[in-house]
């Protein structure tokens, strides 16, 4: 099942779900501030879901991401990735938890957070959790926050790229490497024209 | 057209340490040039001075580097890459989610005049059509014994080494700058990878570009006969030969050279 | 009457021996009677009551262990350090007499661990270290002794990186402390010998609110060790000691920790360092023992170029719950700092992590990297994470993983096919599990960290 969400300011909190052997993959499109709770509960045997987010902030815009991935039956997954561009005075706050209970063995959760921040005086704080009640699992979770990587720019320099061309190649590759994942090419491409949008204006 | 890719005394360091101690070569339009030396002489430096680095401090009043008549040594990167200055790199960083083909379009940018008409307007990758540039990009791939699926990934985003190279090799040939230099590009290849590596450096010399290997073993010169063989110890060249050198050093390694 | 007679020569100095009433609870007039016990300057009773007027005040955690079932009005708040011992070798529980012949402790010291053997044959060595520092112009004393001997220049530190106000046990630490460790290290010092708390047993540093003060003066290096891996038996409940370290210009100091605490103790610690300019500050911290330990060992990286780095294992057994993490907090530019927790459950135990890493404005080029790792033994047991990252600099680059699983089915598999029998398999798997911290280890203590380890989890793996 797929579902996308355009987050906005006036978006109600969302709870999915999964029961027995199915599948959610859910995308979260964020371009402006909000304030919003996701919770996927795997609550059947085999269920699986797939979180992907993607958060565009600038300007003043604030931007609160709060989920939760409850496994509460054995041989689920989920695996979430929220990924940020954030720049001008734009404040996001992600907090995240995988809870795993004693029931549900052979779980396998992951969680990851990448936050890229452009120019300007932008804020991120991230605050992923675990709590792992059963032990025949494999959980992770990471997070990672920082500019645009120096290496990658002047490789891009090195084929004729100027700094400007070479920031906004790389903008457009970090969310982009987060969409094949998703799965759906008629989704993708809908996706791409969101976002892309939002970044011509800037 | 001939030109002339002149490296003149060129002096290099890296945090505080000297690599580079005068280093001076002349590069002709479609010749190969070698350069070979043990590990630590310099090559990787060489390759990324020319390059223009930010990374490696270089004394511009001592050093001189020049296409044709442009002085680049004072240039930024990409700048040198339109004044036509192309570098393959040995271990090249990934970029995820940006793909080979945006990669080169974006660097070739439009340079064709988009028509008024908005009809007739089409998109170009540099002078080409883009239908035309796609076209061009798979026949190369194809040539190079790449797999297309590898067109739509992030660049080098999980690569093996043999892959990034021939990668490499196909920016170079359509890019098709007017000096090329290859670092290390035999490293970690099979038979096969080398020989198809090799003739796109054929390819590129008979179109005009200059060459420079810099290699550590002499095996891709079996398939790629140099012009100019010279060898790189402590940072400075201690001999310049022909291709026979190089089955010198195959024979006798390194150590004759330094003194 | 052994303990109290540590000749004043060797530094350790225990105070006069008039009849000290003890009694249980806290109150206004059990702290003078401490402050004069001790015959302190007035300013030190004064922040001692200051500290009472903010413990009174602040409220318990909501966050982290359970803390609802210590019973604050029962505890001894001073007591002297025989008095939480067992009175004979025999009412020592089994457990601990067993851990202390398979981690191969000495006779000596089990007698003294067991608070049995009255005194400590340490004299002769300890006086050859004493010489050696005294002649370098460094401080090692007792807390207690420190005060008196040097009172400006405890004046000038004491409670300057974590003030009584910070929290409600560092409060209470400020209001009862006694014992604990003083150090002072001169400009260009170097301590290559890692200086152990009177070279691992002293009563002084088994005490309940120990009061910890390191001075690293510009250049110089020094390396703590406090604690023990043998089981230290008390009955003592609570626990709450603080460590204020000063690092300074170019300076470096570790502090390694290892906590073994009986499984009876609430284990609430609060351990900060400040670092100036390209000092170093390491905590090595493994936490074995206690019902429950909070303990987040800090740097406020406050000069450029400081790093800070905190190695931490935590392992949690029947009925403990280890809450600890770490904090980093960049306030200058091109600070970096680095955490490594791994951590153990088996048989119900519940180990957490809890860290933050904070890039203030203004601190530019910051490089943090954070790994935790849990491991899970078996179907009852627990593990969280809970980081932080608050990141307001542009450049800032921060990365932060996380592992929670069982011991890799393939792993064994692997040593498994080369003849090794399953139960050592799965104890090389977690020796290798916390390898990376265990390195840090002064030798001995690494030592007997593997030998630990192994004991606890072949008695759950069988």
């Amino acid at each position: 099942m797929y579902k996308i969400i355009q987050v906005h300011a006036s978006t109600n909190n969302v709870e999915f779900r999964v029961r027995t052997g199915k599948t959610l993959h859910l995308v979260l499109i964020g371009t402006e501030s909000f304030d919003v709770h996701v919770t996927v509960r795997l609550m059947g045997k085999g269920a699986s879901a797939f979180i992907t987010g993607i958060c565009l902030g600038s300007g003043n815009t604030k931007q609160l991401l709060h989920t939760m991935q409850y496994h509460e039956a054995p041989d689920t997954m989920s695996d979430l990735l929220i990924k940020t561009v954030l720049s001008d005075h734009s404040k996001f706050f992600y907090d995240g938890g995988i809870r795993v209970e004693k029931i549900a063995q052979k779980t396998n959760a992951y969680q990851r957070n990448e936050n890229l921040l452009l120019s300007g005086r932008p804020y991120a704080e991230s605050k992923p959790s675990l709590e792992i009640l059963a032990n025949d699992v494999r959980c992770t979770h990471g997070a990672t926050t920082g500019p645009i990587d120096q290496e990658q720019l002047w490789y891009l320099s090195s084929r004729g790229m100027s700094k400007h061309t070479g920031e906004k190649l790389i903008t457009q590759g970090f969310i982009q490497s987060a969409l094949p994942r998703i799965g759906n090419q008629r989704i993708i491409y809908k996706l791409c024209k969101t976002i892309f949008r939002s970044f011509a204006v800037r | 057209m001939i030109m002339l890719l002149t490296v003149s005394n060129l002096h290099a360091s890296i945090e505080g340490k000297d690599i580079l101690r005068g280093v001076s070569l002349k590069v002709k339009s479609g010749e190969v040039h070698a350069v070979m030396g043990p590990n630590g002489g310099g090559k990787s430096t060489l390759a990324y001075a020319l390059m223009g680095h930010p990374s490696y401090k270089v004394k511009s009043q001592k050093s001189k580097v020049y296409i044709g008549k442009k002085n680049i040594i004072n240039l930024p990167t990409e700048e040198r890459a339109k004044a036509g200055l192309f570098l393959a790199l040995q271990s090249p960083i990934a970029v995820p989610g940006v793909t080979v083909v945006n990669l080169l379009r974006t660097a070739l940018g439009d340079t064709k005049q988009k028509t008024q008409n908005p009809v007739l307007s089409r998109q170009f990758a540099g002078s080409l059509p883009i239908e035309e540039f796609m076209h061009m990009i798979k026949t190369y791939a194809k040539e190079l014994r790449i797999d297309e699926s590898f067109l739509s990934r992030g660049i080098h985003d999980g690569f093996s080494g043999g892959e990034k190279k021939k990668i490499e090799m196909l920016q170079a040939l359509v890019l098709a700058p007017k000096f090329a230099i290859f670092d290390e590009i035999d490293t970690g290849l099979d038979v096969d990878a080398l020989k198809i590596v090799a003739r796109g450096i054929g390819i590129l010399a008979k179109r005009g570009t200059g060459i420079i290997i810099i290699t550590h073993y002499q095996r891709i010169l079996k398939y790629v006969k140099p012009d100019v063989v010279y060898i790189l110890v402590n940072g400075k060249i201690v001999k310049t030969g022909k291709a026979d050198l190089a089955k010198k050093i195959e024979d006798n390694g390194y150590t004759q050279f330094s003194k | 009457m052994g303990i109290h007679n540590f000749p004043n020569k060797y530094g350790f100095h225990e105070p006069e021996n008039y009849v000290f009433k003890s009694k249980r609870g806290l109150d206004e007039s059990m702290v003078r009677s401490i402050s004069r016990h001790k015959k302190e300057p007035e300013w030190m009773l004064a922040y001692r009551l200051r500290a009472l007027g903010f413990y009174y005040k602040k409220l318990l955690p909501t966050w982290g262990g359970d803390l609802t079932k210590i019973n604050f009005d029962t505890i001894f708040y001073y007591i002297k350090p025989t008095q939480n011992k067992v009175s004979s070798w025999k009412d020592l529980p089994a457990e601990i007499k067993h851990t202390y012949d398979r981690i191969g402790v000495p006779e000596a010291e089990k007698r003294f661990l067991a608070g049995v053997s009255a005194q400590y044959e340490s004299e002769v060595v300890y006086k050859s270290i004493n010489d050696m520092l005294s002649k370098k112009g460094v401080i090692f004393l007792d807390m207690d002794s420190a005060l008196r001997e040097h009172p400006e220049l405890v004046k000038k530190y004491f409670g300057t990186v974590i003030p009584a106000v910070d929290n409600k046990f560092a409060a209470l630490n400020g209001a009862v402390w006694s014992g604990g460790s003083f150090i002072y290290v001169p400009r260009g010092v170097k301590i290559e010998l890692p200086l152990q708390a009177y070279f691992r047993i002293n009563a002084a540093n088994m005490g309940q609110f120990e009061r910890t003060l390191i001075i690293a003066e510009e250049g110089s290096y020094i390396h703590y060790v406090e604690g023990c891996s043998a089981p230290i038996y008390t009955t003592d409940s609570l626990h709450a000691a603080v460590v204020e370290i000063i690092v300074k210009k170019g300076a470096r100091v570790r502090y390694t920790t290892i906590q073994n605490w009986s499984t009876n103790v609430y284990n609430l610690v609060t351990k900060r360092a400040r670092v100036e300019e390209e000092g170093i500050m390491e905590w090595v911290d493994c936490n074995i023992g206690s019902k429950l330990t909070m303990k987040y060992p800090s740097v406020v990286l406050a000069g450029r170029k400081a790093h800070g780095e905190m190695l931490s294992i935590a392992y949690a057994g029947p009925g403990q719950h280890q809450d600890a993490g770490g904090k980093m907090l960049h306030l200058a530019s091109e600070t970096t700092s680095r955490i490594i927790s791994k951590s153990i459950s088996r048989g119900g135990g519940r180990t957490s992590y809890r860290g933050l890493v904070q890039v203030y404005p203004g601190a530019k080029n910051v490089k943090s990297k954070v790994v935790c790792d849990a491991l899970l033994l078996d179907e009852a047991s627990r593990s969280d994470t809970y980081p932080t990252m608050k990141i307001d600099e542009q450049d800032a680059r921060i990365e932060h993983e996380a592992t929670v699983s069982k011991i890799g089915d393939e792993q064994l598999f692997y040593l498994r096919s080369r003849g090794i029998p399953k139960g050592a398999a799965e104890s090389m798997v977690v020796n290798g599990f916390i390898e990376p911290v265990i390195k840090e280890l002064p030798l001995e203590y690494a030592v007997e960290m593997n030998r630990l380890i192994e004991l606890q989890i072949s008695t759950s793996l069988g």
